[in-house]
């Protein structure tokens, strides 16, 4: 144990829970949440201290105290080490204090631009999350943060809405759309549901896989105090088509939705947004590495093959297990990263179709490069495609809470 | 037996009145007043198929105007009988059920419909009643759904589907074999940005097995709201209402689609008035442009004519799988009845089409559309991969355009959809 250790656990064994549980009050989702992790972070031996502390706190942080401090212990090391970042900057521009967190975390940026109106500003960073650290650049800088599929790279985006991004430990959430829809099924009667999608980051050493793209309501409060409940499930369609549409992603994307039933009079904003998302954390991966001269790999466990398409940009990947079933396989979020003869800042999301013995992946690429997939014109060449799949996953719920989402 | 034949003897018009009427309906067509002949000519288009052997006796034996208005005649019959086969029949199925197991009514709806109806995810005891007289396959499923309460259908293009799920009343129309109906209507707004609003309307056409109808177009004529919004009102000026769904032509049922340039009012309660039609384009004569015969006599082949091009670039046989990889272009010009209707068929030796797939796509059937390109040609460049049957010779590979093509319409006409 190095000093700079003794010294981290040594603080964490003076800190008071009964301070730490004042601080969540509620007022401040992030503050309230960094006095959760810092909670969690205490000692085990100060567990009994901290739940009859907790009693105190409103229900949703006391479950979120609670169900971290478990997960600690289920998960070891899926859980994740802390990462938080000290650092002090003068005026710059968003992209740049980004690039200088990423330099400190080992997070990959893809190449983004500034917005229209962007204006350079100070950060300073005291033991801070680094996820909550990238909420706090995007934000001042009028950017979004998000995950981008077939690919390691976090983009930063224009933002469209005010709300505040919400950062928790290793998790950072941006909104990523909020749009109001009625829908006529001809079976229920129409209502307006607001429906909120959110982006996902999280620290680059976490073995994220994927999410599961439904995120559990908790609560959502207007500002009337008035209560919103979750929206039932849309009845299904009476077309659909047998593939599934490659733009629709698999559970391996990195965003998450939650539908909420609005009233007759429609508030203007969701004051109050609580949220369950799931990450799902792979155990360990299994990797194959398929090229188009040696398009079949297999394990033990089941054999992949690659069949380029003719269609630019896109190809398929046909997996069939061994054992268990292709159904169970399914549900395996799949990380592809494809590489292209002179392409760089590849994206890729795949539709996933579940057949007799195996399943397919049809995956369609592009880049996020100015001169995107194929330069000049020229008809994009499969080189490589790398599929890591996870052996198994461990579910990761984190609390989420996001203010004034605007809901008409 | 005695009695039967003395009613249909009653019922049936003896052969001589039939043609005493025949001759009298002929005398009438070469009347010099345009009006008796128009009303004879139509008159004896209405008889059909079976009066033909009788009009092109008559043929023979009539020369000047005369003949030329039987001839019109018989063309008219011979392309409304193309029509019809073109168009298909929708499986008609019979079935008296009470109180049985879904799962066993849907085998029996599959077995008599030669179509994949299949359950989806079923409770092992879902049971229910259906009576059915010789009824379109789609009438009797949507019954099937709608007295049990808690079952609906999904059609794919491939497939009729019936899952657990409340009952959806559809607003629908069936006509000449075809089923159409609104699948879903949504209207999204952004939040909070208060201008962003739109519409789309989804919709799906079933089509009967084998009917050779080849695209498809949601025309909307009148779209408005209760509040009186016209939502076909386009600001922008560049919405297309009428662009058609390009498709597989071998599935049982595609997807339509429209956006309305315009959205409801904030205060609209209800769609007040939906009114359009389906067009449809039948190909009721395909002729071959190009044909190579015996394509699997050597490694690759061509053959060229005029602005016309079939290449089998290479083929590779394993075991029963054949692996094609065919180029194929032709004229197609924009304004052409047959736009978008050139297809690539490989043969057996007995002329019929083999099904295969297309490695550069999901589509799987027996013909290859190529595709249109902005330059008024329609190209296809694919690996066709067939699995031979023991014994099969494959004799031609075609490259083929439509020659005769008809446009049908199914109108159709909502009102008072509540959007509360």
């Amino acid at each position: 144990m190095n000093l700079l250790t003794l010294a981290a656990a040594g603080l964490l064994a003076v800190q008071n829970p009964d301070e730490l549980v004042r601080t969540v009050d509620g007022k401040d989702p992030a503050a309230s949440f960094e006095a959760i992790a810092r909670l969690a972070a205490l000692p085990e031996a100060r567990r009994a201290e901290i739940e009859a502390a907790s009693a105190k706190l409103e229900p949703f942080y006391r479950e979120a105290l609670l169900a971290e401090i478990k997960l600690k212990g289920e998960l070891g090391d899926l859980f994740g080490k802390e990462s938080r970042v000290t650092w002090k900057s003068g005026p710059k521009y968003a992209t740049a204090h980004a690039a200088e967190l990423a330099t400190r975390t080992g997070l990959v940026l893809a190449p983004s631009n500034e917005p229209e109106n962007a204006t350079p500003f100070d950060v300073e960073f005291d033991g801070t999350f680094a996820m909550a650290a990238l909420a706090r650049i995007c934000h001042e800088g009028k950017l979004r943060a998000e995950r981008q599929a077939g690919s390691a790279q976090v983009a930063l985006q224009p933002r469209g809405w005010e709300v505040q991004p919400f950062a928790y430990r290793n998790f950072a959430f941006f909104l990523q759309n909020a749009y109001v829809e009625k829908r006529v099924d001809f079976a229920s009667r129409p209502a307006w549901t607001l429906r909120v999608s959110l982006s996902a980051v999280w620290d680059p050493s976490l073995p994220v896989a994927g999410w599961k793209p439904e995120a559990r309501l908790v609560e959502a409060t207007t500002d009337s105090g008035a209560k919103l409940e979750a929206a039932a499930a849309e009845l299904a369609t009476s077309f659909r088509q047998d593939e599934v549409d490659p733009m629709q992603g698999t559970v391996g994307h990195s965003s998450m939705a939650v539908a909420l039933r609005l009233p007759a009079e429609a508030p203007a904003k969701v004051a109050r947004l609580r949220l369950v998302a799931t990450a799902l954390l792979a155990r360990s991966f299994r990797e194959f590495a398929l090229t188009p001269a040696r398009p079949k790999a297999e394990d033990e466990e089941l054999e992949a093959t690659l069949r380029p398409e003719a269609e630019a940009g896109s190809f398929v990947v046909v997996l069939r297990p061994k054992k268990g079933t292709p159904a169970a396989l399914a549900a395996l979020p799949p990380d592809f990263r494809p590489a292209y003869k002179n392409s760089k800042n590849t994206q890729c999301s795949a539709g996933v179709a579940v057949k007799a013995g195996e399943v397919e992946y049809r995956v369609y690429t592009w880049s996020s490069s100015p001169e995107g997939l194929a330069p000049g014109g020229q008809i994009p060449e499969l080189v490589s495609v790398t599929l890591r799949l996870p052996t198994s996953v461990a579910e990761r719920p984190v609390r989420v809470e996001l203010r004034d989402v605007p809901a008409k | 037996m005695r009695a039967f034949a003395l009613i249909g003897a009653l019922l049936i018009p003896p052969a001589q009145e039939q043609a005493a009427k025949f001759r009298e309906l002929v005398d009438r067509l070469d009347s010099e007043d345009i009006a008796v002949a128009d009303d004879a000519a139509g008159e004896l288009t209405r008889l059909g198929t079976a009066a033909l052997p009788s009009l092109r006796a008559e043929l023979g034996k009539r020369q000047g105007e005369l003949r030329r208005r039987l001839e019109d005649i018989v063309r008219r019959i011979e392309r409304a009988e193309k029509l019809a086969k073109a168009l298909g029949a929708p499986p008609l199925v019979s079935l008296r059920a009470k109180d049985r197991p879904v799962r066993e009514i849907l085998a029996d709806l599959s077995r008599q419909s030669g179509l994949r109806v299949e359950g989806e995810g079923l409770p092992e005891d879902a049971r229910a009643s259906l009576e059915a007289d010789r009824a379109p396959l789609w009438t009797a499923v949507d019954d099937l759904c709608r007295s049990h309460g808690g079952l609906m259908y999904v059609f794919t293009p491939k497939r009729l589907l019936v899952r657990a799920g409340p009952y959806r009343n559809l607003p629908r129309k069936s006509e000449r074999g075809f089923f159409f109906f609104l699948d879903v209507i949504t209207w999204t707004k952004n939040a909070g940005a208060a201008a962003d609003s739109y519409m789309d309307v989804q919709a799906a056409l079933v089509r009967p097995p084998r009917s050779a109808i080849h695209d498809a177009t949601l025309i909307i004529e009148e779209f408005a709201d209760d509040q009186g919004t016209n939502l076909l009102a386009d600001p922008g000026g560049s919405f297309a209402l009428d662009e058609p769904t390009r498709d597989d032509p071998e599935a049982l049922a595609v997807q339509l689609y429209m956006y309305p340039p315009t959205p409801p009012s904030e205060q609209a309660g209800a769609i007040a008035k939906l009114k359009g039609r389906v067009s449809m384009r039948a190909a009721l004569e395909f002729r071959a442009l190009l044909t190579l015969r015996n394509p699997l006599a050597q490694q690759a082949s061509r053959q060229l004519s005029g602005k016309s091009r079939l290449e089998i670039k290479s083929w590779k046989r394993t075991g029963a799988e054949l692996r094609v990889a065919v180029s194929a272009s032709c004229p197609d010009p924009k304004d052409a009845p047959g736009r978008g209707l050139a297809r690539v068929v490989l043969r057996d030796s007995r002329g019929a089409a083999l099904a295969g797939r297309s490695e550069s796509s999901p589509y799987t059937g027996a013909t290859f559309v190529l595709e249109e390109e902005d330059d008024g040609m329609a190209t296809l460049d694919d690996a066709l991969v067939f699995t031979l049957a023991e014994g099969t010779e494959v004799a031609s590979l075609e490259l083929l355009q439509a020659s005769d093509v008809e446009t049908i319409s199914i109108p159709f006409e909502f009102r008072d959809i509540p959007l509360r």
